[in-house]
């Protein structure tokens, strides 16, 4: 997995990330959106690449959005392929995350 | 008929011709006995005439002087005999005078007075017997038949002259026979006579009355007739008082008691046709409930079954069945069993205790404690003490590993790795339904490849021919290892038809039973693309192993990246539940995840040596549009359900077993 980070005028925070999500890159995938959920109140995330995501993804995902939610932002995730879309939309978290 | 007739004809007509006889026999003999009375009656009164008006008679010596002379008294003489001889329709009149034993003539009616003495004087050479016995009884004596002598064939009377006891001389008077017999001749003849117009008479008597008879019995013919016919109330007019007329009366009666019992035996051939009848539902019922459909081998069922059951009687009191344990059939289990007695009683309790045990296998998948159980049950209510010997056995498809218990039933056959088949060994085990406290153990083996079980009750083993000897073990063992590598639909058939050779009969002593399994074990497919197995550590850095080893199984599998994506999903929430809670993340233990695929359904399978840990426990997420009341720990599990069609969860042998199913349809 590879997260490149891209910051904008206007404060918004993008972070593409590639590759696939398990139990493995979990922790630093937490990281990474930790660190940016501390920048901004609007996170979004590129899943153009990725192409795998597990409970484990989504937990840190979860757990993001709630912290998010208590300093009042918003993390949006975009451009996520079908299978990672099935994901989200089994689970019920699409609408969570603007899919 | 006609017969009859002509026998009472013959009957009558030959008696009557035959009395006729006799009583025209009996009749001549009286008539010639008669006659001969008579006769020797009216000679003896002319005889003694002739002594009283002839008182010279008594002088012979005189006599035959006077006839030496030629005297006009000897002529005289000579002439009243005459006209004795010829009054009566005598032939002779004479007089004897016996002579030292000889008869000499002194008299006779014949004579001439002028014949000179020697002619006069002649001796009776040839004299009948009658002449001596007359003189010798000196009474008179009358010839009882006619004789034949020089002067011919006559009938005669000899009356002797007796003075002081002294027979002087003998008068003799003969009759010429041929007149004698034409009286009795005419006689016989109009007997003759008589008989001829009997006969003629007695054939039209006899005929009409034989016929008269015949026509009676011909009437009870007719009738019986039509009774033969199914005519039943045809009935018999009686006329008269006699016997024919009394044999009528019996026959109405036995006509009558016979339409009663035809009626009786109609009501009970109904009844017994309705008997027939729910026996044979009875019987179908039962049948009906012994599974039919045998499974082939296809890519995950690792097993060719073929059972049958040959009854003695309508019902059975064996029993075989097999059935899965789980949807997914991974698990088969046999069950053969055997209940004291047949008929309906122990086809009755056969059906109890069919549905107690695959009730308790369903419920525990313990053979042993199944059977403790149903033994249990069947202990609470069974006055008849009826009894079931069975044998309980479980086997995983995918492992191979069989566990069985037996309650006092035959040893089944076994062969493995091809060797031939031998007894497969067993705990011994009280029958079901005699003892609420029998106790029952497992044992268990692992089946492989191409290995075989014959289970069986005792009416094979155990057939007995018509001289009462039985097939036997040995026998039974040396016929199973001739059949040995016919699979079992064939292999059952044969043997059963050299049990039926032996025994030379269709008539079943006991009911046959007999389930043939053989075992064509994962083992083989090992080295298939679509059945594979890796051991992990369980360690979440395996998960890339994990997660190519899956990728590259699906694909090589041929499945689309949507359900490959799934499946890696899954294995990855099952893989790391397990690292996480089966040890706690102690990263040095091992799991086997196995994988098998076919056109039907895909099948994951997790084993570990882990604590127990059943990751269907886990409370699973249903309201997720509110994030911080998810439940984060059971997101996987949820996932899993939702993606899989079954999972199931065992602890067994110190281990958890997860498995997990997606079925489809390529």
């Amino acid at each position: 997995m590879e997260i490149t980070k891209i910051g904008s005028d206007n404060g918004e925070i993008m972070l593409e990330i590639k590759g696939r999500i398990t139990a493995i890159e979990e922790e630093e995938l937490g990281a990474a959106i930790n660190a940016a959920v501390s920048e901004t109140k609007r996170l979004k995330l590129d899943f153009k690449d990725v192409d795998y995501l597990s409970s484990a993804g989504l937990r840190t995902l979860v757990s993001a959005k709630k912290q998010m939610d208590a300093n009042g932002g918003m993390i949006t995730i975009i451009n996520a392929a079908a299978d990672v879309r099935e994901v989200f939309e089994m689970t019920g978290l699409a609408d969570m995350f603007g899919i | 008929m006609k017969s009859l007739m002509l026998k009472f004809f013959l009957m009558f007509y030959i008696v009557g011709i035959v009395m006729s006889a006799v009583i025209g026999f009996v009749a001549f003999q009286q008539l010639t006995k008669s006659t001969n009375l008579n006769m020797s009656k009216s000679m003896l009164g002319t005889v003694s005439l002739i002594e009283k008006q002839q008182p010279v008679l008594k002088d012979t010596d005189f006599l035959i002087s006077e006839g030496t002379r030629h005297s006009q008294l000897y002529q005289n003489v000579l002439d009243s005999l005459r006209d004795v001889a010829d009054s009566f329709g005598l032939k002779y009149v004479y007089l004897l005078k016996e002579t030292d034993g000889k008869f000499q003539f002194i008299v006779s009616s014949e004579d001439n007075a002028q014949m000179p003495a020697e002619e006069l004087f002649t001796y009776y050479d040839d004299s009948p017997k009658e002449l001596m016995q007359a003189y010798e009884t000196k009474e008179p004596v009358t010839t009882e038949k006619a004789y034949h002598d020089e002067y011919g064939s006559f009938v005669s009377i000899f009356y002797p002259i007796v003075e002081d006891d002294r027979v002087i001389s003998i008068i003799g008077m003969d009759y010429e026979a041929s007149g004698y017999f034409s009286n009795l001749k005419k006689s016989a003849i109009t007997m003759v006579i008589a008989l001829i117009a009997t006969a003629i008479l007695a054939f039209p008597v006899s005929f009409m009355v034989s016929r008269q008879l015949v026509k009676r019995i011909n009437k009870l013919n007719s009738v019986l007739w039509r009774i033969s016919e199914g005519d039943f109330d045809a009935k018999l007019k009686i006329e008269g008082e006699d016997e024919i007329a009394q044999l009528g009366t019996y026959f109405n009666k036995m006509i009558d008691s016979l339409k009663q019992h035809i009626k009786n035996l109609e009501m009970i051939t109904v009844e017994k046709e309705r008997m027939n009848n729910e026996l044979f539902i009875a019987s179908k019922i039962q049948s009906d409930m012994l599974p039919k459909v045998f499974p082939k081998f296809s890519f995950n069922k690792y097993v060719l079954i073929h059972a049958t059951m040959e009854s003695a009687k309508e019902t059975s009191g064996d029993l075989y069945d097999f059935f899965y344990l789980d949807k997914h059939e991974s698990k088969i289990v046999f069950v053969i069993a055997d209940v004291s007695g047949k008929g309906v009683p122990a086809s009755l309790f056969m059906v109890i205790a069919k549905m107690l045990i695959k009730q308790q296998m369903l419920y525990s998948d313990d053979p042993a404690q199944a059977l403790l159980m149903v033994n249990k049950i069947l202990c609470e209510e069974n006055p008849q003490n009826m009894f079931i010997t069975a044998i309980v056995c479980s086997l995983d498809l995918l492992t191979g590993k069989m566990t069985y218990a037996n309650a006092g039933h035959n040893a089944p056959l076994i062969s493995t790795q091809g060797k031939p088949y031998e007894f497969l060994k067993l705990e011994k085990g009280i029958p079901l339904g005699l003892f609420a406290e029998s106790q029952y153990k497992n044992l268990s083996l692992r089946l492989e490849y191409s290995d075989k079980i014959y289970f069986y009750t005792d009416g094979m083993n155990e057939a007995m021919n018509r001289d009462g000897k039985i097939f036997g073990n040995a026998r039974f063992l040396e016929t199973a290892n001739r059949f040995i590598d016919l699979e079992p639909d064939y292999f059952d058939d044969a043997v059963r038809k050299e049990i039926f050779n032996f025994s030379q009969t269709k008539n079943l002593s006991d009911d046959m039973t007999s389930i043939s399994v053989l075992y064509m074990g994962s083992a083989k497919f090992k080295v298939s693309s679509f059945d594979q197995e890796i051991v992990l550590k369980t360690a979440v850095k395996e998960l890339d192993k994990l997660l190519s080893w899956v990728g590259g199984f699906m694909k090589s599998a041929g499945y689309d990246g949507s359900l490959r994506n799934k499946i890696n999903i899954v294995a990855e929430e099952i893989f790391v539940n397990i690292a996480h809670y089966a040890f706690d993340g102690k990263e040095d233990n091992k799991a086997t995840v196995r994988l098998i695929a076919n056109n039907e359904r895909f099948v994951m399978r997790f084993e570990d040596g882990g604590k127990p840990f059943n990751p269907l426990e886990y409370e699973v997420c249903d309201f997720c549009n509110n994030a911080t009341e998810r439940k984060i720990g059971g997101l996987g599990i949820y996932i899993t359900k939702k993606w899989m069609d079954e999972i199931t969860y065992e602890r067994k042998d110190d281990k958890n077993i997860v498995t997990v199913y997606k079925f489809i349809w390529r």
